[in-house]
C-alpha cells in the first residue's frame, strides 16, 4: 500500500470539493461540497495513520472527531437552509446578500 | 494486487461520484451521488483496515447525513430550478482556484514522495476498535465530552431553527 | 619784500568775503574795503616791478606749504614768483585799482553795487592767484575761478536777456578750451609726475621729457589759452561779452582775464620750447586771429564791439610774439596793451555814460563837450596803432621784427596788414565819435564830461600809455625782468627798417580813415554797397557763431538720441524687459507648480482612492467569493512554502 495514492485521492477529492463550494449556486450543493472536503481530510488522516504510524491510533481518533463535527455542522447548516428557504423562498446563494458592503 | 485493484475501483468511484455531486444540475441526483461517494470513502477506510471508522462512516455519513441532505433537497427544491443555471459567475475562477490548490497539494506530495513510505510490517488487519475506545475514554476524554456538548447544542439549534415560520413572516426574494 | 607776495592774493580774497557779508553796513557799500586792499596790493606790486626792471630783485622766488597728498605725490600750496608774474601783478593791480575807482562813478546808484564790488574783488583775487600759483593745479583752479567771475560780471545786468546769454556763452566757450587744458594737464602729469612749475622747469631743462607727448600736452594746454585769450575759433564769446558794464570790460577784456592765456604760455614756455611744432602752431593761430579780428573790427557800429575785436586782434599779436620772439616779446606787448586798451575801454565807458548809447553813428563832435575823454582816447588810438614814440610802437615792432627775423614771412605780412587795419578802424571810431557834426542832437545836448572818478583813471592810464613802452625798451629794462628770448636770426633785418614799414602802414590807415569818415572825400556809402556781401560776412563775424551753434545743436541732438536710447533700450528694453521675463518665468513656474506638481500629489490620492474602490468591489457580500479568496491565498502561501 502506497500512502501516496491515498493522499493523491484525498487531494483530488478536496479540489473537487473546493470547486463545488465556490462555483455552485444552490446552497445545498455547497454544503455537500463541504462534506466532500471533510471526507478528503479524513482519508488523509486515516491513510497516514494506518500505513505509516501503526503504533498509534491518533489519526483515527481525529478522523472520528472530524466525522462528528461534520455531522453536527451539516445538521446546523441544513437547518439554516430550511429556515432561510422558509423566509426568503430561495436556495440560491447570490440572493443571500444582506451583508453586502 | 487485489488490494490495489479494489483501491483503484473504490478511489475512482469516489472521485467520479464527487464530480457528479458538483456538476449535475439536479440536486437530488447530487445528494444521491453524495451518498454513494461517502460509501466509497467508507470502503477505502475498510481497505485500510480501519474497521471502526468504516462502520462509523457508513452509519453516520451515509445513513444519516446523506439522507438528511436528500430530505432537505426534497423539502427545499423546486421543479423550476432544473432550468436554472447551476454555476454562478465565478465558476471559472473557482475552477482556477481548485486547479491551483490541486497543483499545490500534488506538488507537496511529489516533493515528499521519499518520506511517504509505508512501514514494512504494517498489519492492516489488526482490529482498532479497542485502541480507539481506549483513546477516547482515557486520553481524549475531554474531547469526547466536548463533542457530546457540541452534538447537543447542534441538536438544539437545529430544532430551534426549523421551528417554522408563519406565512406572514415569509419574505419574497 | 618777496615774502609778502602771498598777501597780494589774500587781501582781495578777504575783501571779497568782507564785502559780501558785511558790505551793507560799510561806507560806500564796501567799495572802500576793495579799494584799500587793491591799493595795498598795487603798492607792493609796483615796488616789485620797479625793483625788478632795475635789477634789484632776485628771482625766481618760491614759497610752498604741503597741502595734501595722493599716492606718492605731495600737492603743495604756494607762490612761485618769476619775471612774468611780477609783470602781471603790476598790470592786474593797477588796472583793477583804477577800475575800482572808475566804477564808483560809473556804477553809482546801481541796486547791486555791493555785489559788483564783491565780484570785482573776487576776480582780482583769482587772477592774482593764477599768476602767483606755484603748481599747475592751483593755476587751473584759479583759472576756473576767473572764468566763473567773468560769468558773474558779464551777466551782471541779468535782467537783460542778452547779458545773461553773453555770460553763459563766455563761460561755456571758455569751458570748451578748459577741457583741452584739463586733458593736457593730466597728460603732463602722467608724463612728468608733477604739477609743480619749478619742478617742471627742471625736468624740461634736463632734457628728459619725451618730445612728442610733451608737444601734445602743450597743444592741449594751448587749447585752454585759446579759450581764455579769445583766439580763433574760440573768440566768439568776447564780442558778446560787451553786454557787461564797461569797467568790467576794461578790467577783464583788456588787461586781465584775456591775458591769462598769454601768461600761461609764458609760464610754461620751457615746455612749449621742447617741440618746435607747437610754437609754429601758436604763431599760426595768433596770426590768423590777428587778421580775422581786425577784419571783423572794420564794420561794427557799437564802440565797445570794435574795441573787443581790437583786443582779440592784439591777443593774436601777443601769441605770435610769444611763439616767435619768446616770453619777453609777448609779455612786453601784453603790458603796454593792457595800459592803453584799459584806457580806451574806460574812455568808451565815459562816452557811453555821457550820450547813453553805444552806437558811434549816433555820436559826433564830442571833442568839444568831453575834452579829457577826447584827449585820452586819441592817445589810446595812437598807441594802439603803434605810432612812435608811444608805447604800442615799441612792443608791436618787436613782434614784427621777431616775425621777420625768424624767417616767417607769411606771418610778417599778415601782421603788417593787420597793423594797417588796426590803425584804420580805431581812427574810424575816433573820427566818428569825436569829430564832425553831432548826428544825434538830443544826445549831444545832454552830453557832458564825466565826473572826476571816471576821468582820473583815464589820465592816470595815459601816462604809461605814452611812456611805458619807451621806458621798458631802453637799455635792458624789461629784459632784466624777463630775460628769456628766442634767438632766430634767419634774416638779418634792422629794427629801423621794420619800424619804418610799420609806421608807414599805420599812418596810411589813419589817413584813409580820416578821408573816409572825417573829410568825406572817399564815399564810404558807395563802398559799403559795392562790397555788401563782404560787409555782411564781416558783420556776421565770419560765421563762426553759426558754426558753434550748429555744433551745439548737433550735440544736443546726440544727447537727445542717447537719452532716448537709454530710455527705450536700456530702461524699457533691458530693465523692464528682464522684469517682464522674470514675470514670464514666474508664470511658467506657477503653471508648473499648479499643473504638474499639484497633480503629482493628487495622483497618489486618486491612486489610493481608486485602489480602495477596487478593493471595495471585492467586498461583495458573497461568501463564496470570500472562500475563493481564501483558497487562492492559501494555495499561494503553500506554493511559496513548498517551492521556495
Amino acid at each position: 500500500m502506497n500512502p501516496t495514492a491515498y493522499i493523491g485521492v484525498s487531494a483530488v477529492l478536496f479540489a473537487i470539493g473546493v470547486f463545488g463550494a465556490i462555483a455552485r449556486r444552490n446552497v445545498i450543493t455547497v454544503l455537500m461540497s463541504i462534506e466532500l472536503m471533510f471526507n478528503a481530510a479524513n482519508i488523509n488522516l486515516v491513510a497516514v495513520n494506518r500505513l505509516m504510524y501503526t503504533a498509534s491510533s491518533m489519526g483515527q481518533v481525529i478522523a472520528l472527531f472530524s466525522i462528528t463535527i461534520a455531522a453536527a455542522e451539516a445538521v446546523v447548516g441544513l437547518a439554516l437552509v430550511l429556515a432561510i428557504y422558509k423566509k426568503f423562498d430561495t436556495v440560491f446563494v447570490e440572493n443571500f446578500n444582506l451583508l453586502k458592503g | 494486487m487485489l488490494t490495489q485493484a479494489i483501491f483503484a475501483a473504490l478511489g475512482g468511484l469516489a472521485v467520479i461520484c464527487a464530480l457528479g455531486v458538483v456538476l449535475v444540475r439536479n440536486t437530488v441526483h447530487g445528494a444521491l451521488l453524495l451518498g454513494l461517494c461517502l460509501a466509497a470513502v467508507g470502503g477505502l477506510f475498510a481497505l485500510l483496515g480501519a474497521d471502526f471508522l468504516f462502520a462509523a462512516q457508513i452509519l453516520i455519513y451515509v445513513s444519516a447525513i446523506a439522507i438528511l441532505f436528500l430530505f432537505v433537497v426534497l423539502l427545499a427544491g423546486r421543479r423550476a430550478e432544473l432550468s436554472e443555471e447551476p454555476f454562478n459567475k465565478s465558476a471559472l475562477a473557482a475552477a482556477v482556484a481548485s486547479g491551483l490548490i490541486l497543483i499545490v497539494l500534488l506538488g507537496t506530495i511529489a516533493q515528499s514522495k521519499d518520506a511517504l513510505k509505508a512501514l514494512a510490517d504494517s498489519n492492516l488487519f489488526k482490529p482498532t476498535t479497542g485502541d480507539i475506545g481506549q483513546a477516547i475514554l482515557t486520553t481524549h476524554a475531554l474531547g469526547m465530552e466536548i463533542l457530546g456538548v457540541v452534538l447537543l447544542v447542534s441538536l438544539m439549534g437545529a430544532t430551534l431553527l426549523t421551528k417554522g415560520l408563519s406565512d406572514k413572516e415569509k419574505i419574497k426574494p | 619784500m618777496l615774502e609778502l607776495t602771498p598777501w597780494i592774493f589774500l587781501l582781495p580774497f578777504l575783501s571779497f568775503s568782507i564785502i559780501l557779508f558785511f558790505g551793507r553796513w560799510l561806507p560806500l557799500k564796501g567799495a572802500i574795503v576793495g579799494i584799500v586792499s587793491i591799493s595795498l596790493g598795487f603798492i607792493l606790486s609796483a615796488a616789485l616791478f620797479f625793483s625788478g626792471v632795475t635789477g634789484h630783485l632776485t628771482l625766481p622766488y618760491l614759497w610752498q606749504v604741503p597741502w595734501f597728498s595722493f599716492g606718492s605725490y605731495q600737492m603743495t600750496l604756494g607762490v612761485y614768483v618769476a619775471g612774468e608774474t611780477v609783470c602781471m601783478l603790476f598790470v592786474i593791480t593797477l588796472v583793477s585799482l583804477l577800475v575800482h575807482i572808475y566804477s564808483l562813478g560809473y556804477m553809482h546808484g546801481d541796486p547791486r553795487f555791493k555785489r559788483y564790488y564783491a565780484f570785482l574783488s573776487l576776480f582780482t583775487a583769482s587772477m592774482l592767484g593764477l599768476v602767483l600759483a606755484d603748481s599747475l593745479f592751483t593755476l587751473f583752479a584759479c583759472w576756473e575761478l576767473v572764468g566763473l567771475c567773468s560769468y558773474f560780471l558779464i551777466g551782471f545786468w541779468f535782467e537783460k536777456s542778452a547779458a545773461a546769454y553773453a555770460g553763459r556763452k563766455a563761460f561755456i566757450t571758455t569751458k570748451l578750451g578748459d577741457l583741452g587744458f584739463l586733458v593736457g594737464l593730466l597728460l603732463l602729469f602722467s608724463i612728468t609726475g608733477t604739477f609743480s612749475i619749478p619742478q617742471l622747469q627742471e625736468l624740461a631743462h634736463g632734457g628728459v621729457l619725451p618730445v612728442g607727448l610733451t608737444g601734445i600736452a602743450c597743444l592741449l594746454l594751448f587749447c585752454g589759452a585759446m579759450g581764455k585769450s579769445a583766439q580763433v575759433p574760440l573768440f566768439v564769446w568776447l564780442p558778446d561779452a560787451m553786454e557787461g558794464p564797461t569797467p568790467v570790460s576794461a578790467l577783464i577784456h583788456a588787461a586781465t582775464m584775456v591775458t591769462a592765456g598769454v601768461f600761461l604760455v609764458a609760464r610754461v614756455f620751457f615746455l612749449f620750447e621742447i617741440n618746435p611744432m607747437v610754437l609754429h602752431v601758436v604763431a599760426a593761430v595768433g596770426a590768423i586771429t590777428a587778421l580775422c579780428a581786425a577784419l571783423m573790427g572794420l564794420v561794427p557800429e557799437d564802440i565797445k564791439r570794435v574795441l573787443a575785436f581790437s583786443t582779440v586782434s592784439q591777443l593774436g599779436y601777443m601769441m605770435v610774439g610769444m611763439a616767435l620772439g619768446g616770453p619777453q616779446v609777448g609779455m612786453f606787448h601784453l603790458t603796454t596793451h593792457a595800459m592803453f586798451k584799459a584806457m580806451l575801454f574806460l574812455g568808451a565807458g565815459s562816452v557811453i555814460h555821457a550820450v547813453h548809447t553805444n552806437d558811434i553813428w549816433k555820436m559826433g563832435g564830442l571833442r568839444k563837450k568831453m575834452p579829457v575823454t577826447f584827449v585820452t582816447f586819441v592817445i589810446g588810438v595812437l598807441a594802439l596803432a603803434g605810432i612812435f614814440p608811444l608805447s604800442g610802437f615799441f612792443s608791436k615792432d618787436q613782434i614784427l621784427h621777431a616775425a621777420i627775423a625768424s624767417g616767417n614771412i607769411p606771418v610778417f605780412v599778415l601782421l603788417t596788414i593787420t597793423a594797417g587795419l588796426t590803425a584804420f578802424y580805431m581812427s574810424r571810431v575816433a573820427v566818428l565819435a569825436f569829430f564832425g557834426e553831432p548826428r544825434d542832437h538830443h544826445a549831444y545836448e545832454h552830453a557832458h564830461e564825466s565826473p572826476i572818478a571816471m576821468t582820473l583813471p583815464l589820465v592816470v592810464l595815459a601816462v604809461p600809455s605814452i611812456f611805458l613802452g619807451a621806458y621798458l625798451f631802453h637799455g635792458e629794462t624789461f629784459a632784466r625782468l624777463i630775460p628769456m628770448q628766442l634767438e632766430h636770426e634767419v634774416y638779418h633785418v634792422s629794427t629801423t627798417l621794420v619800424a619804418v614799414v610799420s609806421g608807414v602802414v599805420a599812418l596810411a590807415g589813419i589817413v584813409i580813415a580820416w578821408l573816409m569818415y572825417g573829410a568825406r572825400l572817399i564815399d564810404y556809402e558807395s563802398l559799403y554797397s559795392k562790397f555788401n556781401l563782404l560787409w555782411r560776412f564781416l558783420y556776421a563775424r565770419m560765421g563762426f557763431d553759426g558754426v558753434w551753434l550748429f555744433l551745439v545743436e548737433a550735440a544736443d541732438r546726440l544727447a537727445g538720441f542717447l537719452a532716448a536710447l537709454d530710455y527705450h533700450v536700456l530702461d524699457q528694453g533691458i530693465v523692464d524687459g528682464s522684469g517682464s521675463l522674470t514675470v514670464l518665468f514666474s508664470k511658467i513656474g506657477r503653471w508648473f507648480d499648479d499643473t504638474i506638481v499639484d497633480n503629482l500629489v493628487d495622483c497618489w490620492g486618486w491612486l489610493f482612492a481608486g485602489g480602495g474602490n477596487l478593493v471595495r468591489a471585492s467586498v461583495s457580500g458573497f461568501v463564496q467569493n470570500y472562500l475563493l479568496y481564501i483558497i487562492v491565498g492559501v494555495s499561494l502561501i503553500l506554493a511559496f512554502r513548498i517551492y521556495f
